[in-house]
């Protein structure tokens, strides 16, 4: 009883913040497996981005919680929900995810998975590290600009090549695809489409007038 | 924190949602009455004393009239559609700079709710949230037209938002900094006349009004609610408080947008009579106001005056003229400003300009 | 601030979460969603590593972590549009031989 009540009193809002977007995290997190329906699932997503970014302003990051709320929240799941609702594909969804055997793999998997990320966590050294003076200034937007446009040049570019070659990979898959057999037909047989025209009196049809 | 500190935020967030809400209610009068004005009819004029009563009858209509949920609309994200556009959008007055300091009962309090070192970021995550509130009423209400306005909603506000962001970045290069109050506190030069606008950000400031626009849903770029083809777009199977929550949503979309036009392109509160004494504040509360007022009613007005893009030119416009535009702004004010530092032209210019 | 393994655990967590949807989820977009569900949780331990050794590096780190992630989620629902377009389906059980 006595540990938990100093426990309890030792607790600051802090604590209290954590705990509550931690919570909201992994439930949120346990919808986006759960749900059937994929856009409950990017709602949920959304919410786990969200506390996510409440998570990273306790970390001090202010400039990387905004930005992920604007990137993430803002752009890629508005991405995904678009593409849901252009597709409209709700009829699937009952027949979809019919878990079937495979929960009783892939659940214990998981939990090993997860215990072996525990195990590591719990035998580091994990908890003697203590915040660094500088971790106030460490998320600030000048501080990752002068390394983003420094040190770390090289990475910044390739990620915007990257970006570019997404651009034209979506493009070239999303654009409808055109019938590649016609126009080979059409290109191996150019003589049909050549003929050449009748001529004119063959064209015209002589009607009767009475 | 300690109690008194919270009391005063208290106090401020429960003004500043008063002022908007009743702001939102009164943009709609001034609405019907402009554009009453631009088409030679004469507006609502019953209610009260040059129907200055409308809004409150408006609301009171609202509230009772019957709510309606059409039976085969998904019925949690139908709920929730409504809630998620209008709480984005009334978040963003939490960061927005009304206004200087000011000294009460010798307190020092600031005449916003709380500024942080990235608050212009905060704004742009809420009203990217705001998208959500659209495409979800889209989506769950089962129909055709609600669908469709949806998907143009979000394809159309995808595509402006990055001309809408890149088109800030010259005021950043300028400023260095996204904390609203320094970007205000910096265009106090030139006698309260040191404005972005002026200043070198003309074409900065056109894209993001034209985004802006697209942002918001206004005509010109109405698409998502085109009335004339889809009924009445995402709102269309929404009724009674539900549909008043998208309302709202939209107006006050309109005046933080309007705000954001004044905070970074417009000085924010600076103008004439922001220095004296004990007035000063007040003075820029009511340039900030003024600021603001004309443009909404530029809003008003573009909606009086123009017709609706079409699909196609929508996204051509934005693609392929907007983007680029903002893009070369960017380069255009990083080699500006670096010219500027290498070879120290501050100097030379005009004394008005030091602000001597 | 917290002791940092209260962030990792977090992060273990949401990561596992996202491994199990991965794993048996049969449909395309919930797959792609849990692959963004761990590349939040990998942003999460990035984000606490960096913020207590006070080196912003782990941030940057995170910044290109969602350029990819939004490469990934570009192209990805590319390839579902053209799947569906062809295949009438989002079940990627379904999507398994090379030639349509």
């Amino acid at each position: 009883m006595d540990t938990i009540t100093s426990y309890l009193s030792s607790l600051t809002a802090e604590h209290y913040f954590f705990f509550l977007f931690a919570i909201v995290a992994i439930a949120s997190s346990l919808e986006v497996v759960m749900q059937r329906s994929p856009l409950y699932s990017a709602i949920a997503l959304v919410f786990t981005m969200a506390s996510l970014a409440a998570n990273f302003v306790l970390l001090k990051a202010q400039f990387l919680a905004a930005i992920q709320i604007i990137v993430y929240a803002g752009a890629i799941i508005v991405l995904f929900v678009f593409v849901i609702m252009l597709l409209n594909v709700r009829a699937e969804e009952s027949r979809l995810d019919r878990f079937g055997a495979l929960r009783f793999i892939a659940v214990p998997s998981a939990l090993v998975l997860f215990l072996g990320a525990f195990a590591a966590i719990r035998f580091s050294n994990l908890d003697t590290l203590s915040p660094s003076p500088a971790s106030a200034a460490a998320g600030t937007t000048e501080r990752i600009a002068e390394l983003m446009f420094t040190k770390y040049l090289l990475p910044f570019e390739a990620a915007s090549v990257l970006i570019m070659m997404a651009i034209v990979g979506a493009l070239v898959l999303a654009s409808r695809a055109r019938d590649v057999e016609a126009e080979m037909a059409a290109i191996e047989a150019p003589a049909e489409s050549e003929a050449p025209l009748p001529e004119p009196e063959d064209r015209l049809e002589e009607v009767e007038v009475s | 924190m300690t109690l008194e500190m919270f009391l005063i935020t208290a106090v401020k967030i429960g003004l500043v949602l008063f002022i908007i809400l009743t702001a939102v209610a009164y943009c709609t009068y001034m609405e019907r009455r402009v554009l009453a004005f631009i088409q030679v009819r004469l507006g609502p004029n019953r209610v009260g004393p040059f129907g200055l009563l409308q809004p409150l009858a408006d609301g009171i209509k609202f509230i009772f009239k019957e709510d309606v949920i059409p039976t085969d609309v998904t019925r949690f994200i139908y709920i929730l559609a409504p809630i998620t556009a209008l709480v984005p959008a009334l978040m963003t007055f939490a960061v927005i700079p009304f206004g200087d300091r000011l000294e009460i009962f010798g307190k020092d309090i600031s005449l916003y709710i709380t500024g942080f070192n990235v608050s212009l970021l905060f704004v742009f995550a809420m009203t990217s949230l705001g998208v959500y509130g659209i495409v979800l009423a889209g989506w769950s209400s089962n129909s055709k037209y609600s669908l469709f306005g949806g998907l143009r909603s979000s394809a159309q506000m995808i595509s402006y938002e990055l001309a809408l962001s890149l088109s800030i970045i010259g005021v950043l290069i300028q400023v260095g900094s996204l904390d609203l109050v320094k970007i205000v506190e910096a265009q106090s030069g030139w006698h309260g006349f040191q404005w972005n606008v002026i200043a070198f950000q003309p074409i900065g400031f056109l894209i993001f009004f034209i985004a802006v626009l697209a942002e918001t849903n206004r005509v010109p770029f109405d698409l998502p609610e085109a009335e004339t083809e889809l009924v009445g777009g995402f709102h269309t199977e929404y009724s009674s408080m539900k549909f008043a929550m998208f309302f709202m949503a939209e107006y006050s979309a309109m005046i933080t947008a309007s705000c954001m036009a004044t905070v970074l392109f417009f000085g924010g509160w600076n103008g004439p009579g922001t220095q004296l004494e004990t007035i000063g504040p007040f003075i820029g509360l009511a340039w900030f106001t003024l600021k603001v007022f004309l443009f909404l009613f530029t809003y008003i007005w573009i909606r009086g005056t123009l017709p609706r893009f079409r699909y196609d030119q929508l996204m051509d416009f934005g693609w392929k003229l907007l983007l680029p535009l903002a893009i070369f702004n960017i380069v255009f004010t990083a080699t500006w400003k670096f010219l500027f530092h290498y070879y120290d032209l501050a100097p030379s210019l005009p004394a008005w300009m030091q602000g001597k | 601030m917290l002791p940092i393994t209260n962030f990792i655990l977090l992060s273990a967590v949401i990561f596992s979460i996202g491994a199990v949807g991965v794993f048996f989820k049969r449909n395309i977009i919930t797959i792609l969603l849990c692959i963004e569900l761990m590349l939040n949780a990998a942003n999460l331990a990035f984000v606490a590593f960096a913020s207590y050794f006070g080196d912003s590096t782990g941030q940057l780190f995170v910044f290109i972590v969602m350029t990819v992630a939004a490469a990934e989620a570009a192209v990805g629902l590319g390839l579902v549009i053209a799947i569906f377009r062809n295949r009438e389906t989002l079940n990627v059980d379904e999507a398994n031989i090379l030639k349509l």
